[in-house]
């Protein structure tokens, strides 16, 4: 293999890649970067075997081939070459490359290409397609809901459906979900509802991040793929069924806030600063124009904070979770929200007011005293 | 010094009887608490063969009126008490008039003695309790008693004497002991012609410094406080002294060495949770009580004690120990490393295995954790293992179980939470049904009041199923499943378990335990530094409920010995 391509593009591509390494040290494997030459290119993957991550650089190829090379050094070698022409070498069958730019010269020490594991093959069967930009919001606005209960795998992840024109991401923990729907450019070709993986899906919003044009989603083997151009991110799926999403979404509110999100999340903040060790509580109360929060452990302090909203329907008092909050406050992306109340102990449920794509559900904490 | 009279028979009854002699310790410590009693300054203890060939004490004591000494030798003869009104108020150790003539009884002994002033003193020599000799001497004031030949004439004595080594430990026990509690009083021990030990007068600390050692003292928090009508002083072994045995208990009443369940067991009380079961903590503690309230004639070898009012005593010394513990920086030290082995380098905790830290180029820089509560400042330095944060500190490096620190935090917390009525539960979108066996769905069901203590809401579903409707907040990134399957266990223990437990507190420690970060788990910089935050915090940082640390330091006097530094 002889290839060479400019710096700042190999380095893009073996940063993105390496996110998907392993420090598994039963597999050794896990922690290289294969090499692979394409038509113009070369391809670059990464596994740690529930996600794969593979990035293709425009190269020039003078002699194709493949080979491993250790994700950390060569991270940690390109990243400190010059913007220049890099040039990767490498006998074909020998473990051992060359890579030059410029003055510089270093001679690395691969594994054998064929120890690494194989992916599906290429041709994933096409699903549909989303927008990237509506894609990257859709995984923000619910992977921070998605439970961390080995016990219960199938909400370790973010069900994903599609289905005609409409895309559902879903993610719950139990103590609240996170709804996130679009519209698809297309109808999908095929109805689909699956559970990723969180990790493949927190590096799936990383990597879109700048990334125009769409998404487009297929199966291979049993596996999700998302392929936007020069990248292809494969995830094993979770096996399980995801709970019936639409039965916890509360069809009816007894109290409806109209409030602006920056404001409503800068009260959160300054109240949970007095709410930490008492898990994090943070009480809500609104009538008429006025939403009050407080906050309240006994071995720290207290606070209240008054917030100017429009409430409308029967005053309910509940207590959430600051942190719940504050996840959804962070990344609803719109500016003025409604918080619908059911009950002090019933679950409520924030939405963005102008449009209807979005719905957290939050269930309220049990005080005492 | 007052003169030596045989008491009256009612007075003697009245003494508890029983045999003085039970081993050369117990020669050597009646031996030994004589000459105390007389006010010597210097004793001298010469032995052979552990004590059987020979036991000599001698002291430069108040000595013994040349007619007097064979009275001394004499049943119920003392100078100590007079009438049985002093029985009450007893500040001597000796008072029974019983163990000179025991120790005579069976050995070859030996007295010689002369008071000050005297122009002569009077050696008395006697063969199983009969005067065979007496002569008058040149000496100086003070008192030598020599003890050959120890049980020579009841060999089943003789035969429960256990082996050379043991026995010269537990001769030497009774000198420590009795050296703690006399420091202005200098010792030597003479063994098979050799100085054994050599205890010079000085303070208190210094004593305990030479009997435990220096690297056993300097572990020890120092002490002086009135608890409850007493006055306590001494010095409490931080927990890395605890040992797996009592021998490094020391306790004096009235300066009198001895053994107390009661005071044992205050102690330990105040220390539980703060050391694993099976891990008894190492002390010296003087109680000065009056006289009136204290009962030492409980036993002949007078190593007993009561109190007057017992239930008083134990809370009294409970809370002491509580509260010298609890105002104290507690991080455990590695152990001391034991001198001479020669082995140290082998023997000493060499497995620190801090080769897989993360290298140093993709390390961001270290968290600053200010000094809180009992916590020192520190620079979270990272994460070893996924299990054990690494800090830097002025005293050294200190090593954090991220499991055990997290476990003390929710622990605490949910005590809180439990004194505030009960544990904040996070309420679930759609309540989760947890199909059960019939014996768990029973437990479950019967102790729903408690579980609601800590945050649970759970609500029967058919007669099989509970409905999980809340869980505690604590553990919203736990799995609740996991957590109530653990609970089951423990309700299903039921009262059998360990009475000294509630149920609802070992089901609180359960929850914390099944909650808290495990080992294994990465923790980032944010979570690093809330755990040490949220852990000064804590009432007990050092260690979890289950008494495991928490924290452990390695001085840095220790890395210097480590890396051969000096
Ligand atoms: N080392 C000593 N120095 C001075 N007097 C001593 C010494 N040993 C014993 N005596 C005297 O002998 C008496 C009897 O001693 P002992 O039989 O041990 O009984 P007790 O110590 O209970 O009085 C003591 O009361 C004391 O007056």
């Amino acid at each position: 293999m002889w290839v060479s391509c400019p710096q700042t593009a190999l380095l893009k591509a073996v940063q993105l890649a390496g996110r998907a390494i392993s420090t598994r040290t039963t597999m050794p494997i896990l922690g290289y970067i294969l090499l692979e030459t394409q038509k113009d290119g070369v391809k670059l993957t990464a596994t740690d075997l529930e996600l794969a991550m593979q990035v293709e650089v425009v190269a020039e190829v003078k002699q194709g081939g493949q080979l491993t090379l250790p994700a950390r050094i060569l991270s940690e070698i390109v990243g400190n070459l010059p913007p220049a022409t890099v040039e990767i070498k490498a006998q074909e069958g020998s473990p051992q490359a060359e890579i030059s730019c410029e003055a510089s010269n270093f001679e690395i020490l691969g594994l054998p290409a064929g120890d690494f594991p194989t992916l599906p093959r290429a041709d994933a069967e096409a699903i549909g397609e989303i927008d990237a930009d509506v894609m990257r919001m859709m995984v923000n606005q619910t992977i921070f809901a998605v439970s961390a209960d080995e016990t219960r795998p199938f909400l370790t992840g973010v069900y994903v459906a599609l289905d005609g024109a409409e895309a559902k991401f879903v993610a719950t923990d139990g103590g609240r979900l996170a709804l996130r729907k679009a519209q698809l450019p297309q109808a999908a070709r095929q109805k689909v509802g699956v559970i990723v993986p969180a990790k493949a899906m927190q590096e799936l919003g990383r990597a879109l991040a700048g990334v125009e044009g769409r998404v487009q989603l297929g199966m291979a083997e049993n596996q999700l793929v998302f392929i936007v151009p020069g990248l292809r991110v494969y995830s094993r799926l979770i096996s399980g069924q995801f709970p019936n999403y639409q039965q916890v979404i509360p069809q009816e509110f007894k109290q409806r806030i109209r409030v602006q999100t920056e404001r409503l999340l800068r009260a959160v903040r300054r109240a949970s600063i007095t709410a930490r060790d008492s898990a994090n509580v943070v009480r809500l109360s609104a009538k008429g124009k006025k939403l009050t929060l407080t906050s309240n452990t006994p071995e720290v302090g207290k606070a209240r904070e008054e917030v100017e909203v429009t409430a409308e329907g029967e005053p309910i008092e509940a207590a959430f979770n600051a942190r719940y909050l504050m996840d959804c406050l962070n990344n609803i992306e719109a500016d003025e929200l409604f918080f619908e109340l059911t009950g002090p102990l019933s679950p409520g449920a924030i939405r963005p007011a102008h449009h209807s794509d979005y719905v957290y559900v939050l269930a309220p904490v049990r005080v005492y005293a | 010094m007052n003169r030596i009279k045989v008491l009256e028979q009612a007075i003697a009854d009245r003494i508890a009887a029983g045999e003085v002699v039970e081993r050369p310790a117990s020669v050597v410590k009646e031996l030994v608490e004589n000459s105390l009693d007389a006010q010597a300054t210097q004793i001298l203890i010469e032995v052979e063969g552990a004590g059987a060939a020979l036991i000599r004490v001698g002291d430069d004591g108040s000595g013994i009126h040349p007619d007097d000494v064979r009275l001394a030798v004499q049943r119920f003869a003392t100078s100590k008490i007079a009438t049985a009104g002093d029985l009450d108020a007893i500040q001597s150790f000796g008072f029974r008039g019983e163990a000179l003539p025991s120790i005579a009884a069976v050995s070859v002994m030996e007295i010689a003695s002369a008071p000050a002033g005297a122009p002569a003193g009077r050696r008395l020599r006697m063969e199983g309790g009969e005067i065979v000799a007496e002569e008058t001497i040149g000496m100086p004031r003070g008192t030598v008693v020599t003890v050959r030949q120890l049980f020579f004439n009841t060999p089943a004595r003789r035969k429960f004497l256990k082996s050379t080594a043991r026995e010269f430990s537990l001769l030497i026990d009774a000198i420590n002991r009795l050296a703690l509690a006399h420091p202005a009083v200098s010792f030597r021990v003479i063994h098979e012609g050799a100085e054994v030990l050599r205890y010079p007068p000085g303070t208190a600390a210094e004593r305990v410094a030479a009997v435990l050692g220096e690297d056993v003292s300097s572990h020890t928090l120092a002490f002086s406080e009135d608890a409850g009508g007493m006055r306590a002083s001494g010095w409490l072994g931080r927990l890395e002294l605890a040992r797996g045995n009592r021998r490094q208990q020391y306790l004096f009443v009235n300066r009198r060495p001895v053994h107390s369940r009661l005071l044992t067991g205050a102690v330990e009380r105040a220390y539980q949770q703060l050391l694993p079961g099976g891990r008894y903590p190492a002390f010296v503690i003087f109680l000065e009580a009056p006289p009136q309230r204290v009962d030492v004639n409980v036993h002949p070898r007078k190593l007993e004690v009561r109190f007057d009012d017992e239930h008083q005593v134990f809370g009294a010394v409970e809370r002491l120990v509580h509260t010298v513990l609890r105002r104290a920086q507690l991080i455990r030290a590695v152990e001391p490393v034991t001198v001479g082995g020669g082995d140290w380098l082998t023997t000493s905790p060499g497995t620190l295995a801090l080769g897989d830290l993360p290298p140093a180029v993709e390390t961001a820089p270290p968290v600053e954790v200010a000094a809180s509560g009992r916590l020192p400042s520190m620079r979270l330095l990272g994460q070893v293992q996924n299990t054990y944060l690494v800090a830097d500190s002025a005293d050294g490096l200190i090593l954090i179980d991220q499991h055990a620190a997290h476990e003390r935090v929710l622990y605490e917390r949910l005590l809180r939470a439990r004194g505030r009525g009960a544990a904040d539960g996070q309420v679930q979108v759609t309540p989760t049904p947890l199909p059960l066996q019939a014996d768990a769905f029973a437990l479950l069901t019967t102790h729903q009041a408690l579980l609601a203590q800590l945050g649970f809401d759970l609500e029967p579903f058919g007669d099989r199923t509970v409905l999980i409707r809340a869980v505690p907040q604590i553990a919203v990134r736990a799995s609740p499943q996991r957590v109530l399957a653990d609970l089951i266990a423990e309700l299903a223990e039921g009262g059998k378990a360990t009475a000294a437990q509630t149920l609802l507190e070992r089901l609180t420690i359960t929850t914390a335990c099944k909650t808290a970060i495990k080992a294994g788990d990465t923790l980032g910089r944010d979570q690093m530094a809330a755990l040490m935050r949220d852990l000064a915090q804590t009432e007990d940082p050092f260690t979890c409920f289950h008494g495991r640390p928490t924290l452990i330091t390695v001085p840095l006097a220790q890395l210097e010995r480590w890396f051969l530094r000096h």
